[in-house]
């Protein structure tokens, strides 16, 4: 089997910190970011950092929120709230080539 | 001013660290934020580490130790020589080193965020042990970390806000560079407590400092305190910190030499005091540096002999060879000689040093030959304040401490040494006399504090038999020592002795006049008298020839009236 050929389901972490409109905004853009590129082929997890500090220990978290995108690698991590006009490197860092380009 | 006393006691945690302790008045802001800051290789990690694992070891206060750079491993191994036991520390709960990496691959900043991350994890791990300290080292990873200057300035307040409220007594290292305090101007934040740490080299040599810069609500030391990293970590030297508050004994302990004592009043030096010998090579300063130890050891106390110029047997042998014997007590660890070039450290590490092999191993008297070894790697006036520094701390330790000192030949000893004169006790200075083809020495009291020494100049002699000191003889304004104080003797006693002969025959002259005298009145007595016997013969005989001439005419008249009667009267 070709390893190339087999498709990837790509992982994404998010981590936010606490139930905070600050982390209701970063969830739902990541989730609206990737149904726009990969409707129903992602993995999303959601961290908050005060119920699973180890995980972000291990990920070498302290910037709330912060978006990992950890496979396909090499890993990314995006920190701050993502803006629309941030979504195409996200995509780059997905290896997803966008029509906004 | 005086600082209201509500302020001044403001609560403190102490470091543990050997003189900060004294410099920052008790320690470091209780439950508030410190900065440390300085250049790489400061020392910034070690201070901040020590503070928090002598803080467990010392006062059981619970520590993190948050690196944002080295691993946990490289930590224990950069700390493994403080003779902290850290795995027994993390065992018992009371400390816990942690890094956390920021360390994220491939990282882009998007958009607004903040360190809640950070703070969640700090708060978990302050909770797991119950810390009561906390080191973050260093914040400029953090800022190096992140792009968004403005969102991190604003979460260190927050961050340094949140340590506050927690009650921390924290210390954030921070590095140094340019003009500034520290590259981010963190300073402002953490108004409680700044000390700054610096090296400097000078003559190859290493020094670092330590200065604090600001210390809120505190009175401080504010001088630049040289400190050392040592064997057993940190130990910061406060210029003033002793304060003149040692105990003064009036004990008095020989100086190894029984005719110097004599000098002294009898008595010898007084425990605990600074003993001063001043003289050039070869005057008898180190014999006099070896009695001392070597009477200190015969009582009993151990000794240190702090040899700068020559080595630890090289001294033996020169000793043994005027009967001064060491050997003995080096066999029985009474007697340890230190031999080290000055020019193997610096001036400060030498001080620090010293002090501590003093203190570890209990010596009661001390010797440094010579303190002027310093000369060579250092200022003067860094070793006025060295010397001011060395002898305060060893007489706070109850130590007799002789320090030699070499003067230029020619040079007079009492000008030459008087940045120091006013921290010693007893000075001695020994000088060289050389003429008539030869050299020999002399020994005088200049100073000693509170007893009556002699005034006067004598001679040292030393030879095989030791050390003494015998008087010294002046002719005119020239002090005869040796071959011409022997001459001089000679020549005294040859004066002497004909000046007895003298005497005994002008008194024989005089008791033969005497007699003379005594016959001559005698005769003339004997004269006086035959004249006196002379004179009353004469008188009687005068006496009797007159009466006998009244006899006969009184008896011729006596006829004559006889016959005129008989005619004319019938």
């Amino acid at each position: 089997m070709d390893i190339t050929n087999q498709p990837v389901v790509p992982l994404l972490r998010l981590y936010v910190a606490g139930a905070t409109s600050r982390s209701t905004r970063a969830i739902t853009t990541v989730r609206r970011l990737c149904e726009r590129y990969m409707p129903g082929r992602y993995r999303l997890e959601v961290i908050d950092v005060y119920q699973q500090p180890d995980r972000a220990r291990e990920d070498h978290i302290i910037a709330t929120p912060t978006l990992l995108v950890v496979e396909p690698g090499p890993p990314t991590a995006f920190i701050g709230e993502l803006r629309s006009s941030d979504w195409p490197r996200v995509a780059a860092a997905l290896n997803i080539l966008t029509d906004d380009d | 001013m005086e600082l209201p006393a509500a302020i001044t006691n403001l609560p403190k945690a102490p470091t543990g660290i050997r003189g900060l302790d004294d410099i920052t008045g008790g320690g470091l802001p209780r439950g508030r934020p410190t900065l440390i800051c300085g250049g790489p290789g400061c020392g910034k990690t070690l201070l901040a580490f020590e503070t928090l694992a002598r803080g467990a070891a010392l006062y059981g206060e619970p520590g993190i130790f948050v690196s944002f750079e080295e691993s946990p491993a490289d930590l224990r191994i950069n700390v493994a020589n403080l003779a902290i036991d850290v795995a027994d520390l993390e065992q018992r709960g009371l400390l816990l080193i942690e890094q956390i990496s920021l360390d994220q691959g491939e990282v882009a900043e998007v958009g607004e965020y903040d360190l809640e991350g950070l703070f969640i994890r700090l708060g978990l791990l302050i909770d797991r042990i119950g810390a009561q300290r906390i080191v973050l080292d260093t914040i400029e990873t953090l800022f190096s970390a992140f792009g968004n200057q403005n969102i991190l300035r604003g979460e260190l307040q927050r961050l340094f806000r949140w340590l506050r409220q927690r009650g921390l007594t924290a210390i954030i290292t921070a590095e140094r560079s340019g003009q500034g305090l520290s590259r981010f101007g963190i300073e402002e934040f953490v108004a409680d407590c700044v000390i700054l740490l610096d090296y400097r080299i000078t003559e190859h040599v290493l020094t670092r400092y330590a200065r604090i810069v600001k210390y809120r609500g505190s009175s401080h030391g504010v001088n630049e305190y040289p400190f050392t990293i040592g064997p057993r970590g940190i130990t910061m030297l406060p210029i003033t910190s002793f304060g003149l508050r040692y105990p003064v004994s009036a004990e008095r302990i020989s100086s190894g030499f029984p005719d110097l004592d004599q000098l002294l009043d009898g008595g010898g030096y007084y425990r605990g005091s600074t003993i001063l010998v001043s003289g050039p090579t070869g005057s008898g300063k180190t014999s006099l540096g070896a009695l001392f130890v070597a009477a200190a050891c015969a009582r009993g106390e151990p000794a240190i002999f702090f040899a700068f110029e020559e080595s630890a047997d090289q001294i033996a042998r020169n000793l043994r060879s005027i009967g001064i014997d060491l050997q003995p007590w080096r066999d029985r660890g009474l007697l340890q000689i230190i031999s080290s070039r000055p020019s193997l450290a610096g001036l400060e590490t030498h001080l620090i040093t010293l002090l501590e092999v003093v203190e570890q191993s209990g010596a009661r008297a001390v010797v440094i030959d010579p303190i002027t070894g310093f000369h060579t790697i250092s200022r003067p006036v860094d070793i006025t304040t060295m010397l001011f520094r060395l002898f305060d701390g060893l007489k706070s330790l109850g130590v007799t401490t002789l320090a030699t000192s070499l003067t230029n030949a020619g040079a007079d000893p009492a000008q030459s040494e008087v940045n120091i004169s006013s921290l010693v006790d007893t000075w001695i200075v020994l000088r060289n006399h050389e003429a008539n083809g030869e050299r020999n020495r002399s020994l005088l009291v200049l100073k000693s504090r509170g007893m009556r020494h002699s005034n006067q100049v004598r001679e040292l002699v030393m030879d095989a038999n030791g050390l003494r000191l015998v008087d010294i003889y002046a002719a005119g304004e020239t002090v005869l020592v040796g071959a011409a104080r022997i001459a001089e003797q000679e020549r005294l006693r040859h004066e002497y002795e004909l000046r007895e002969r003298e005497t005994i025959q002008r008194q024989r002259r005089y008791a033969l006049q005497q007699r003379l005298l005594s016959l001559q009145i005698e005769a003339l007595q004997a004269e006086l008298a035959a004249l006196t016997d002379e004179m009353n013969a004469d008188a009687a005989l005068s006496e009797a020839r007159a009466q006998a001439q009244i006899q006969s005419r009184l008896a011729t008249s006596r006829y004559r009236d006889s016959t005129q009667e008989g005619s004319d009267g019938r």
